[in-house]
C-alpha cells in the first residue's frame, strides 16, 4: 500500500474484442510506453462497482479511461470528467452491485484510501455492439490523436498531483 | 379493451432495459413488455476460431460472470473432443468455481437485495443502496463484505490465471495446479466463507423473517409464480453447481425430466417474439403455450430457487440444515414465491463455502495429473454448468481440426426472459391501479419482481451495454406515453 501512495493508477477499463469498446486496454498499453515509469501503475480492467475499490485503494491519484457515447456522435472526442462533474462512462457502474459514485462514498465510509483526485477519461465511440479485435474505421484512423491527448491529460494531471 | 401497439425494438435506447405498461381505459395494467433491445452477435463471433480458445474469448462475453461462461466452455470443449478430465482437474475447477459463487452471490445479496429488505422497499431511492444497508448493520459488517468478496477473487486469480479474464480451462483438463501451501490458505479461507455464509442467513433471518411486512411481502405480495423450475443435480439429485445432469420439476416438484448436457435439445426449444433480441427458451414437451402459469405451461424458472426446487437436497451438511428450514417455513417445497429467491441465493452461498472447503481438503486437490490426452477427432459437444443467474449451455460444432463451425449459447437469464416479463406483469397489475399513485416507491416494487432473478442481459444478449438504466414508459388504450419513469 506505501508503494501506492506516491503513484497515479491509471486504469483502462474496457473489452478487448469489442471493438471500439476496447480502445481503453489499448491506450493504456501505450501510456506505459509514453509516460514516466516509477510515477504511474497501470490496468486493465472489465469491471465495474465495487471491485474497482481494491484496485484504487491507496493511490495518490487515478485516471479512468472507458468509453462514452453522446448525442454529440463525436467518434474520437476525449471527455473529461472529475468527481466533481462525474458522468456514467460505458463502464464505470456495474449494474450488478452498485455504481461508480456509490464505490467511492462506500470506501470512504469503510476506511479505504481513495484518492483525492480521479480523472475519467470517456473517449467517445459510435459503436458499442460490435464484436471485433480491431478498431473501427471511425477510431481507427482518429487514434494517433486521441493517444496524445490522453497522454497530455494524464501528464497534466500528475503535474497537479506534485504542484500540491 | 387497450389498443394493441406494436413497438420498434429498433428504437433502442442505448443500453437500456425498456419496460411498456399498457393501461386499460380505468388505469388498470392491462400488460407488460420487458424489452431487451440489444442485438446478440457472440455466437457469430466464435465462428472460426479453434475451439480451445472459445473458454477465454467467451470470458469477455460480460465482466459479471466470465467464470461461469469458462467453465460451461471447457466443459464444452472436453465435450468436442470426447474426453474426460483426470480427478485433480475436475476438482480445481470446481475449486474455482465455489470462490466464484461466493464472490457473486455476496455481492448479490449485500449490493442488490438486502437494500429493499434492509433499509425498506418504498423508502426514498437516495438511501435504499448498500449505504443505506451499512449505516444500518454497521462499518464492520461493510468491510467484511468487501474482504470475503476479495478474498474470493484472490483464490478465482489463483486457480484461474485472472480473476476476471479466467485462462485456466484447456481441452481435456487445466493448465496448472495447486502447490500444498496454496491449498492449506484456501482452506482458511474457506472456513471464513462458512462464517461468513452463517452470519449472512443470520441477517436475512433477523432483519427480513423477523419482520411480518418483509414476509407478507415474500409470501403473499404480487411476486408469486407458479411456473416448473430447473436446475442441475449430482447422481443423488443434491444440488450441484458444475457437474450432474440438469432436472426439471413441475409446478408441484414432480419430476418432469432429467437430461445429460448432450440432450438438451430434446428438452428446451428457444422461441421468437418482435418484441425483443432475447429469445424464450421453453420446455418442448409441454410446448409454448403463451405467457401463462401453471401445470400445462412450458414457461419454466432456472434460478437459485429453482434450483433448490429442482433439487432433493444439499449435499454439504449446513447448507441443508438452511435449506430443510427454508422450505419449513415457506410452507415446503416447491416454493414459488419469487423473492424467496433471496434466501435461497444464501443458502447456495453457504454450500459453496462448504463445497469450496471439501474440495480443498481433498487430496486429489495437490494432484498433479491435470489433463487428459486429446485422442479423438473433435467434432461436436455441450457444456453446462449453473451460472449464479441460471442454467447456463455452451454447445459447439467443429471440423475436424477443431474449428468452430457453429455456436449455441442458452444463458441463465435466457432461461427466465418468459418469467422475467412474467413476473413484472403479475407485480405491476398487483401494485398499480387507478387511483394509486405512482411514485419511486411504487416503481421500485416493480423493479423488485425482476431484481430478484439478477438478470444479465449482457450474457443474455451476448452484448455488454455496461450499464442498464430502466425506463418505464405508461401508455393508454391509444398507445400514447402518458408518463415515463426512469432509473439510472
Amino acid at each position: 500500500m506505501d508503494e501506492r501512495k506516491n503513484k497515479v493508477l491509471i486504469l483502462g477499463i474496457g473489452n478487448d474484442i469489442q471493438q471500439d469498446v476496447g480502445i481503453p486496454v489499448r491506450l493504456t498499453g501505450d501510456m506505459k510506453d509514453l509516460v514516466p515509469g516509477g510515477d504511474f501503475d497501470f490496468e486493465c480492467l472489465f469491471i465495474g462497482g465495487l471491485e474497482l475499490l481494491e484496485y484504487i485503494n491507496g493511490y495518490q491519484g487515478v485516471i479512468f479511461i472507458d468509453t462514452i457515447k453522446t448525442v454529440q456522435q463525436a467518434a474520437g472526442k476525449v471527455h473529461v470528467f472529475t468527481t466533481g462533474n462525474y458522468q456514467e462512462t460505458l463502464h464505470l457502474s456495474c449494474q450488478h452491485d452498485v455504481s461508480f459514485k456509490m464505490s467511492l462514498e462506500m470506501g470512504k465510509k469503510l476506511g479505504f484510501i481513495i484518492p483525492d483526485k480521479i480523472l475519467v477519461l470517456g473517449i467517445e465511440i459510435l459503436e458499442d455492439l460490435e464484436f471485433s479485435a480491431s478498431l473501427s474505421d471511425d477510431l481507427k484512423h482518429r487514434y494517433n490523436g486521441i493517444r496524445r491527448e490522453v497522454k497530455n491529460l494524464v501528464m497534466e494531471f500528475s503535474r497537479s498531483i506534485t504542484v500540491r | 379493451m387497450s389498443k394493441r401497439i406494436t413497438i420498434d425494438p429498433i428504437t433502442r435506447l442505448e443500453g437500456h432495459g425498456k419496460i411498456e405498461i399498457f393501461l386499460t381505459d380505468e388505469g388498470d395494467v392491462d400488460n407488460v413488455y420487458f424489452q431487451v433491445p440489444e442485438l446478440r452477435g457472440f455466437e457469430k463471433f466464435c465462428e472460426g476460431r479453434p475451439v480451445e480458445e472459445l473458454a477465454q474469448i467467451v470470458t469477455k462475453i460480460c465482466g459479471v460472470c466470465p467464470g461461469c461462461h469458462h467453465m460451461a466452455s471447457g466443459k464444452a470443449a472436453d465435450a468436442v473432443y470426447g474426453v474426460e478430465p483426470p480427478p485433480t482437474a475436475k476438482k480445481l475447477r470446481e475449486l474455482f468455481y465455489m470462490a466464484h459463487f461466493v464472490h457473486s452471490h455476496i455481492a448479490h445479496f449485500y449490493a442488490l437485495a438486502a437494500p429493499d429488505f434492509v433499509v425498506g422497499p418504498t423508502a426514498p431511492a437516495a438511501e435504499r443502496n448498500v449505504l443505506g444497508v451499512i449505516n444500518k448493520v454497521g462499518v464492520e459488517i461493510g468491510t467484511e463484505v468487501l474482504k470475503q468478496r476479495r478474498i474470493a477473487q484472490e483464490i478465482q486469480a489463483l486457480l484461474g490465471g485472472h480473476q476476471t479474464h479466467v485462462v485456466m480451462n484447456i481441452p481435456g483438463g487445466v493448465r496448472k495446479g495447486l502447490t500444498a501451501e496454496q491449498r492449506d490458505d484456501i482452506v482458511e479461507k474457506s472456513k471464513g466463507f462458512i462464517e461468513f455464509s452463517k452470519f449472512s442467513l443470520q441477517v436475512f433471518n433477523d432483519i427480513v423473517l423477523g419482520n411480518e411486512t418483509y414476509v407478507d411481502i415474500i409470501l403473499n405480495g404480487p411476486y408469486s409464480l407458479k411456473l416448473h423450475s430447473m436446475g442441475m443435480v449430482d447422481e443423488n439429485n443434491k444440488v450441484n453447481f458444475y457437474d450432474g445432469k440438469v432436472r426439471v420439476v413441475d409446478v408441484e416438484g414432480n419430476e418432469h425430466c432429467k437430461y445429460a448436457p448432450n440432450d438438451y435439445m430434446d428438452y428446451v426449444e428457444e422461441r421468437v417474439e418482435p418484441w425483443s433480441y432475447l429469445k424464450f427458451p421453453f420446455l418442448k414437451k409441454i410446448g409454448w403455450k403463451g405467457f401463462v402459469e401453471g401445470q400445462d405451461s412450458g414457461v419454466y424458472q432456472a434460478t437459485p430457487l429453482s434450483r433448490l426446487n429442482a433439487a432433493d437436497g444439499m449435499a454439504t451438511p449446513l447448507a441443508q440444515v438452511e435449506y430443510e428450514r427454508m422450505y419449513e417455513t415457506l410452507g415446503g417445497s416447491p416454493v414459488h414465491a419469487t423473492l424467496a429467491m433471496h434466501w435461497a441465493r444464501l443458502v447456495e452461498l453457504l454450500y459453496s463455502a462448504e463445497r469450496a472447503l471439501e474440495l480443498a481438503e481433498d487430496p486429489d486437490i495437490i494432484g498433479t495429473d491435470l489433463r487428459a490426452p486429446l485422442d479423438n477427432i473433435p467434432n461436436e459437444g455441450v457444456g453446462i454448468v449453473e451460472a449464479q443467474r441460471g442454467t447456463l449451455t455452451h454447445h459447439y460444432w467443429t471440423d475436424k481440426k477443431g474449428i468452430v463451425t457453429k455456436a449455441n449459447i442458452v444463458v441463465g437469464t435466457t432461461n427466465n426472459n418468459a418469467a422475467i416479463c412474467m413476473s413484472l406483469k403479475k407485480a405491476a397489475q398487483g401494485l398499480i391501479k387507478k387511483g394509486v399513485e405512482v411514485n419511486d416507491g411504487i416503481l421500485n416494487m416493480v423493479e423488485m419482481a425482476f431484481r430478484a432473478y439478477d438478470p444479465c442481459f449482457s450474457c443474455a444478449t451476448h452484448n455488454q451495454p455496461g450499464k442498464m438504466p430502466l425506463v418505464v414508459n405508461f401508455r393508454n388504450k391509444e398507445g400514447e406515453i402518458v408518463r415515463t419513469a426512469s432509473r439510472d
